[in-house]
């Protein structure tokens, strides 16, 4: 299954086996609880919402800026997930048993924020500070797992963003 | 520039031209004197390559050569410069590019 394809009328038509749909309303959900704690995860929250000034002598500017952007910012994500979410729950099933679903210009862009959201949590979650980095030293019982499921949410935005670019004049 | 629309001042003396493309307007933004701040993306291994030329197309609304030549220079040297203005044009890009999940800072372009 090509998971990704552009219909003649503009709209993005994604096809997924039930199985994917599953996975990555889980992962969604599970990634949004973080978003929304109350308590965030430290590294999480300063990959998803870094700091806009490394100067320490801006610190001033700095808190400016976060306390007009953060808000938004966080409100942004939820409500990118939350599109998603919605939009996997009302899946059609096709003849051939994968699900589809037909996303507008706005869908498109909340569905690359929410896979690319997915994979900078994942891969901090994976290696804290690193986001990344060499996963086979992972002994943990949920390392192999999250690493699979970070691999197919790389595959995945990889195919959207392909799409994406093919949309840009002259391209 | 060629070809952009033009308005007049209230004293009928100076001719703003209005450019046709946001890297027209960047290049301006350049020639009058605004270069006090620049924006800087970092590099990480998270995100894609590709996503990055994506982001910096959309955002910037720069070409496929320049926005690759942008990512590949974040790639290979650690940081880029992608934008530069005033600082609230640059506390604008910074919010746009972490809205999309770069890793970007601004500082004075003399720093």
């Amino acid at each position: 299954v090509y998971p990704f394809a552009r219909a003649s009328d503009g709209t993005l038509v994604v096809t997924l086996y039930e199985g994917h749909i599953v996975l990555l309303r889980m992962v969604l959900t599970e990634v949004r609880g973080l978003l929304d704690s109350p308590a965030p995860n430290a590294g999480v929250s300063d990959r998803l919402f870094p700091r806009a000034y490394l100067d320490p002598t801006e610190d001033t500017a700095e808190a400016e800026f976060q306390g007009l952007v953060h808000h938004d910012l966080a409100r942004a994500k939820v409500a990118a997930f939350d599109d998603v979410l919605g939009l996997l729950g009302a899946a059609e099933t096709q003849a051939d048993g994968t699900y589809s679903l037909r996303l507008d210009e706005e869908q498109e862009d909340h569905l690359l924020a929410a896979l690319n959201d997915l994979r900078l949590v994942l891969a901090e979650l994976l290696e804290p500070a690193t986001g990344g980095g060499d996963r086979d030293e992972d002994d943990s019982e949920e390392g192999p797992a999250a690493a699979e499921l970070l691999d197919w949410l790389t595959a995945l935005e990889s195919e959207l963003i392909e799409v994406k670019l093919g949309d840009f004049p002259g391209d | 520039m060629t070809e952009g629309a033009g308005a007049e001042t209230g004293t009928g003396t100076e001719t703003i031209e209005i450019p046709d493309t946001v890297e027209e307007l960047f290049r301006e933004e350049l020639v009058v004197g605004e270069r006090a701040w620049i924006v800087i993306v970092w590099d990480d291994p998270v995100n894609l390559m590709r996503y990055v030329v994506y982001v910096f197309q959309k955002l910037f609304g720069y070409s496929r050569a320049k926005a690759t030549k942008l990512m590949l220079k974040v790639h290979n040297e650690g940081k880029a410069v992608v934008s530069s203005g005033s600082r609230e044009k640059c506390e604008g890009d910074v919010a746009r590019l972490h809205a999309h999940g770069l890793w970007a800072t601004l500082q004075r372009e003399d720093q």
